[in-house]
């Protein structure tokens, strides 16, 4: 049986004296797509930027594909895919080279680059743009960019954080059901956003983070719990109220 | 508006700047405490440097001195046009609490205000390290009555917001009709060339005026003549004349001057007022037509990739690809490898040295200056891409080694070009091996230096291609660099002074032997910072 594509025990993270994450436990399971969900501040951003390998841990342990992230961090960051809330790109390169770059550093085969390169650009119609520099695409095409980037070496365990901002339905569209293929596939995406519906529609699970920690986890009927008409907005404002 | 209350949540900015707290308290940023320092300690230099100048001409009189005076703030008031305006030009159209602002019921010209108190720290700096410490000098040559300080305050007030008042006004008028990136682009350049033409004057022209003072007192006479619309030169005749105590004159040249900087400023609040918005909406539409193509395929057509190599030539070709395309950092480049290859020639009207030490001397100024015109900036070049190092499976040994070999192989093609004109030019005789050797050498070492530099003190954020470290950096980038001349220049001379007791071919290994030991400490410090949980900056 292969390993999770992620397990977080027991981490925490602090800016100073702020404590961003406190004992932070959680997993995502091949095949499952987990919605973060939190309100401002609730330390979505951080458990991404520590999961990717961005960010140091105070406390804890993250592994990534069975890889420790902080005693095997080449593997285990070969093994993630990022997509942060503000893309990383080269404003001088073009779409495809960017990506021809970016597969380059995960070791990814020159014909397959070139294959992956081609269909993630088309599943995300940047084909007719692909080959403009990147300063010149709007903040949409930026984020349809940072997506395929960080799933050209087609990794176990993709990381999302508010990867539908910015993006037309259309696009939204495409990137959940790109998600969800991979979902298929047997590998894992953990997706924070603030869209409620989104996460109703597309997570097998959902974990709420406040504060730092964990105050839920589960599946809507779990989360749901006696109150089978609640809606995941229900749920989030009664849990997180006082945010 | 509120203005006092407005005046306090910008003083707590400043404030906080200096007081991290919160998350941000924990981020490697630079100390804005370290910028003042340096700060404080390069207004020392100008001073210093000022006062020495200004001693010989103590016979010339307060007007003599005042003409002098005159040249230099002329040309701190070039550099905040040059350097400076763009940065107030950003933060009057790119800053993050700018759709905060023109939401607020407060007029346009009030924004402007704001933001041009918002870059002060910046703007002011040339003001008060450089033309600041030069009025010092300058009393201190011809000391100036009580009653003439403030006058020389209001004096300095009004050099800052001339230059600044004109240059938003024209940069709003501009950014109308030209996209921004094109105008700052542009205004790189015109950086760059700035630089050169003061360096060329600087070089050439004012060692052989100082070798014959007669000259250097009727050039100056001669440039006077033509400065009365010069803002600069009314300040330095309103300092001279307190010095020489006409009172009169002073108080008249001083408001003058004041006049001159409240038209300037208004001038750029009567622009905001009727074309801030426009321009605002002209930039948050993007302005870039969609047609700048890099490749020449057909839109829509797949083309095969030649990418080989792994990722080490991937860095190489990316960082290739993206200084061919950035013309004001590659111009920047050229231009800079140029003057500093030609900065040895500065000496020879003052005294005469053999066609090899000077040749010598080319190469060892050039071959120092790479580390920071090229290894430096190859780390903030890449702005927020450098996150692609710690994100991706890339050992930081191997990521450094990809940067300094395309660091290096540039470097290698601009001294190759170099020395070819070094050699017909001047000729390196039969000491050429000792002439490689020493070149290749002073290269590696300066490479390593910028490049721990660029890691350290790299701006991903930056703006002018010539400020791509932060202010700090820039100082001491400046400072590792005259160490390294000197280094370099006290090893030949001690060869060449001892070559009867050292062993023979000395020459040629001994600049090696000191180079690549040196090198290892800025490199491994380099990759140290690079494996620490803060790097990049983020």
């Amino acid at each position: 049986m292969s390993a999770p594509p992620l397990e977080v025990a027991g981490l925490i993270c602090r800016y100073g004296d702020f404590v961003a994450v406190d004992r932070l436990d959680l997993a995502v399971r091949p095949g499952e797509i987990v919605g973060f969900l939190g309100p401002n501040g609730a330390g979505k951003t951080t458990t991404l930027r520590v999961c990717a390998g961005l960010l140091r841990p105070d406390a804890g342990e993250v592994r990534i594909a069975g890889h420790p992230l902080l005693r095997d961090g080449l593997a285990a960051r070969a093994a993630v895919g990022f997509v942060p809330d503000r893309p990383f790109l080269y404003e001088r390169l073009t779409a495809r080279e960017f990506l021809e770059f970016v597969a380059a550093l995960y070791d990814v085969p020159a014909p397959e680059t070139a294959a992956r390169s081609a269909e993630l650009l088309g599943r995300l119609e940047l084909s007719s743009t692909a080959d403009d520099l990147i300063e010149t695409y709007s903040h949409g095409m930026r984020q349809k960019a940072a997506v395929a980037a960080a799933l050209i070496h087609d990794p176990p365990l993709a990381l999302l954080d508010e990867p539908l901002i910015g993006l037309d339905p259309q696009a939204a569209r495409t990137l959940k059901d790109l998600l969800r293929e991979r979902a298929a596939r047997g590998l894992g995406v953990l997706v924070s956003t603030h869209l409620l519906e989104v996460a109703e529609r597309l997570c097998d699970r959902v974990v709420i983070l406040h504060r730092g920690r964990v105050v839920a986890e589960g599946d809507l009927a779990t989360l749901r719990g006696d109150r089978s008409q609640a809606t995941l907005e229900d749920v989030f404002l009664e849990l997180t109220r006082g945010a | 508006m509120n203005a006092a209350a407005v005046a306090h949540s910008r003083l707590r900015l400043l404030r906080n700047a200096f007081r991290p707290r919160g998350r941000s308290a924990s981020r490697r940023r630079p100390n804005p405490a370290a910028s003042v320092l340096l700060l404080g300690a390069f207004a020392s230099l100008v001073y210093l440097t000022m006062a020495t100048t200004f001693a010989p001409l103590a016979g010339a009189g307060p007007d003599g001195g005042g003409r002098v005076l005159a040249l230099i703030l002329a040309a701190a008031v070039a550099g905040l046009l040059v350097f400076d305006v763009h940065f107030a030009v950003s933060a009057v159209l790119l800053d993050s609490d700018l759709e905060l602002l023109r939401r607020a019921p407060i007029p346009r010209a009030a924004l402007l205000l704001i933001k041009l108190v918002d870059s002060l720290p910046r703007t002011a700096s040339i003001v008060l390290a450089f033309a600041g410490p030069a009025v010092l000098a300058y009393a201190g040559a011809w000391p100036l009555p009580i009653w003439s300080w403030p006058l020389a305050a209001i004096q300095l007030a009004a050099l800052w917001a001339l230059p600044l008042g004109l240059g938003v006004t024209f940069a709003l008028l501009l950014l109308r009709r030209v996209p921004a990136r094109r105008a700052r682009e542009a205004l790189g350049l015109l950086a760059t060339f700035f630089i050169t033409g003061v360096w060329l004057v600087n070089s050439f022209v004012v060692p052989r005026l100082v070798e014959h003072t007669d000259a250097l007192g009727a050039s100056l006479e001669r440039w006077g003549a033509g400065a009365a619309f010069s803002p600069p030169h009314w300040a330095a005749r309103a300092l001279a004349a307190a010095a020489a105590d006409r009172p009169l004159e002073a108080i008249g040249l001083t408001l003058g001057l004041a006049l001159a900087g409240a038209v300037a400023l208004a001038l750029a609040a009567m622009t905001a007022t009727a074309q801030l918005d426009t321009v605002l909406a002209r930039i948050a539409q993007g302005e870039t037509p969609r047609s700048r193509r890099a490749g020449a395929t057909a839109p829509g057509r797949a083309r095969p990739t030649d990418e080989r190599g792994g990722m080490f030539a991937a860095v190489i070709r990316k960082d290739a690809r993206m200084l061919a395309r950035d013309w004001t950092v590659l111009s920047d480049v050229l231009a800079a490898a140029a003057l500093w290859t030609l900065l040895p020639l500065v000496s020879v009207p003052l005294q005469s040295f053999p066609a090899e030490v000077i040749a010598r001397a080319m190469m060892v100024a050039l071959a120092v200056a790479l580390g920071y015109e090229v290894a430096a900036r190859t780390v903030p070049f890449e702005r927020d891409g450098l996150v692609w190092m710690r994100l991706a499976p890339v050992r930081p040994v191997r990521w450094a080694a990809a940067k300094l070999a395309g660091a290096g192989m540039l470097s290698l093609a601009l001294m190759a070009v170099a020395a070819t004109g070094v050699v017909l030019a001047l000729g390196v005789g039969s000491g050429w091996p000792g002439f490689v050797s020493l070149a290749l050498s002073a290269l590696a070492l300066s490479l390593a230096m910028g490049f721990w530099t660029g890691i350290v003190f790299g701006d991903p954020k930056w703006t002018n291609p010539r400020a791509m470290l932060h202010f700090s950096g820039r100082l001491i980038a400046t400072l590792l660099l005259l160490v390294q001349a000197g280094l370099w220049l006290g090893l030949t001379a001690a060869i060449e002074g001892f070559a009867h007791l050292l062993p023979p071919g000395i020459e040629v290994w001994a600049p090696p032997l000191v180079a690549l030991p040196a090198a290892a400490i800025p490199l491994t410090a380099a990759i140290a910072r690079l494996r620490s949980p803060g790097w990049p900056p983020l």
